[in-house]
């Protein structure tokens, strides 16, 4: 391979992973699966306790992890809803651009979509992140995990006037 | 309110040069223990100096024998060589060293449970109403008297009434069990429903402060009468049913709640604070576009 047709470099990939450990939204069975998948991967990676707890402490590891991915690293985060996740961002004054970012959302995908983003860097994966379920599938996901875990409390569907 | 720590207390599982690295399955073990206590977490396999940071107190490592010294950049971070440990005698080491540094723990009695609004600036117009329904503080306005989210710590756990009142559908609870709330895209049936709601007044017949000046006043005729502090919360809890309902609030939440009095005066800071906000945005918007510094 000659110099003029050698390719440029990869992105220098950093791994975010969201553990949640403050709630039940993400279902256990997903973030267990997806670090398990982390873990086996042989590769560095960074997991946080909670990206909300992070975000209300206004951690500046926050604006590292967002200029970096400004300055050309790939940031791959394994979340939750990218609109919160950029939210949470921006709540910590270090706001996400809007290249250089990958969010897999672990509410709604399975282990193996989300890895497949994280590892591999599926653009699928960070697509499928960001679409809205239908409502009745994602007031039926609720609904049943509220009845599992018995922990939150009653509330008003969205949409229902009482 | 609680006070936050600027950092988390992180530590370093280290694979690189000179250590060799951890089983698969023991690795996930001790990444997802120490996540599920509240540590950050690098997985590193570069220089483990270079893995840390001013929150690293600790550099774990299968090292037989030679752990390195590690200077982060504030303090040398201990080191753990943990050959031949077990998991649990590894997280116990890490546990010991991290001696007095704060450390917010899921699931222990002290903890806080990370829950606040989160704003959408792509959505968020800075109509304030957030901020003028608040009665916590949670919320205030930046140099550029736009919003922001001022004391996370002050918000209620799971109340997620602010975004109920808000005519964009820009707070979100990325906790909250449903969208759009917890971060789901907002659809145009989404708008339609909430603007229904933005007017939580207007679901207990009148204006809400009006309401509790005049309750606020019967309770004190009531108290006169009558003097049953059982009574009084039995009241108390009836009025509240329709807006609890009405806003998702938990119960313990408005059981929580100031007297009437304490919420008007707190509601009427709020209200004077929006309005020097957005006074503020129009005075600023008035002066033209190089007067108003960029947006976050």
């Amino acid at each position: 391979m000659t110099g003029s047709e050698a390719q440029p470099p990869e992105p220098t990939v950093r791994m975010l992973y969201c553990r949640c450990a403050f709630a039940q939204v993400v279902p256990a069975d997903v973030k267990s699966a997806v670090l398990e998948g982390l873990a086996a991967a042989g590769r560095g990676f960074e997991g946080v306790s909670d990206l909300c707890d992070m975000a209300a402490r206004r951690d500046p590891h926050l604006a590292d992890l967002a200029r970096l991915a400004k300055e050309g690293t790939t940031l791959r985060i394994a979340a939750c809803w990218p609109r919160a996740v950029r939210g949470l961002f921006h709540l910590a004054d270090s706001p996400l651009g809007e290249t250089g970012v990958e969010i897999l959302n672990m509410r709604t995908l399975s282990a193996e979509r989300v890895l497949a983003g994280m590892l591999d860097g599926d653009t699928s994966a960070v697509a499928e992140s960001a679409a809205a379920r239908d409502d009745a599938t994602a007031e039926q996901a609720a609904a049943s995990r509220i009845a599992t875990l018995g922990k939150l409390p009653p509330t008003t569907p969205l949409g229902e006037t009482p | 309110m609680t006070t936050l720590a600027p950092r988390q207390p992180r530590v370093v599982l280290y694979e690189g040069s000179g250590a060799e690295p951890f089983a698969g399955a023991e690795r996930a073990e001790l990444v997802a223990a120490f996540l599920d206590r509240g540590y950050s977490v690098t997985l590193a396999h570069e220089g483990a100096a270079a893995a840390t940071d001013e929150a690293t107190f600790v550099v774990v490592g299968r090292f037989a024998g030679q752990a390195p010294l590690v200077t982060a950049a504030e303090a040398t971070v201990a080191v753990h060589d943990c050959s031949g440990r077990t998991p649990a005698e590894v997280i116990g080491r890490v546990d010991g060293a991290r001696g007095n540094r704060p450390l917010n723990a899921p699931g222990t009695g002290d903890s806080w449970k990370p829950w606040f609004p989160v704003i959408d600036p792509v959505r968020c117009t800075n109509c304030m109403q957030c901020l003028s329904f608040c009665l916590f503080d949670v919320y205030g306005v930046d140099a550029d008297h736009r919003l922001r989210v001022e004391n996370p710590s002050n918000c209620k756990v799971n109340c997620p009434a602010c975004s109920r009142v808000c005519p964009e559908v820009a707070i979100m609870f990325p906790k909250y069990h449903a969208g759009p709330i917890d971060g789901a895209p907002v659809s145009q049936t989404d708008v339609g429903r909430e603007k229904m709601k933005v007017d939580i007044s207007a679901l207990l017949g009148g204006d809400i402060y009006a309401r509790l000046k005049e309750r606020s006043a019967e309770a004190k005729n009531r108290f006169s009468r009558e003097r049953s502090a059982d009574q009084a919360l039995a009241e108390r809890r009836r009025c509240l049913t329709k807006l609890a309902d009405a806003a998702a609030i938990p119960r313990e939440v408005l059981d929580a709640l100031p007297s009437p009095e304490e919420i008007l005066r707190k509601s009427a800071e709020a209200a004077k604070r929006a309005a020097a906000a957005l006074a503020g945005q129009a005075a600023a918007e008035a002066m033209g576009p190089a007067a108003s510094s960029p947006s976050a």
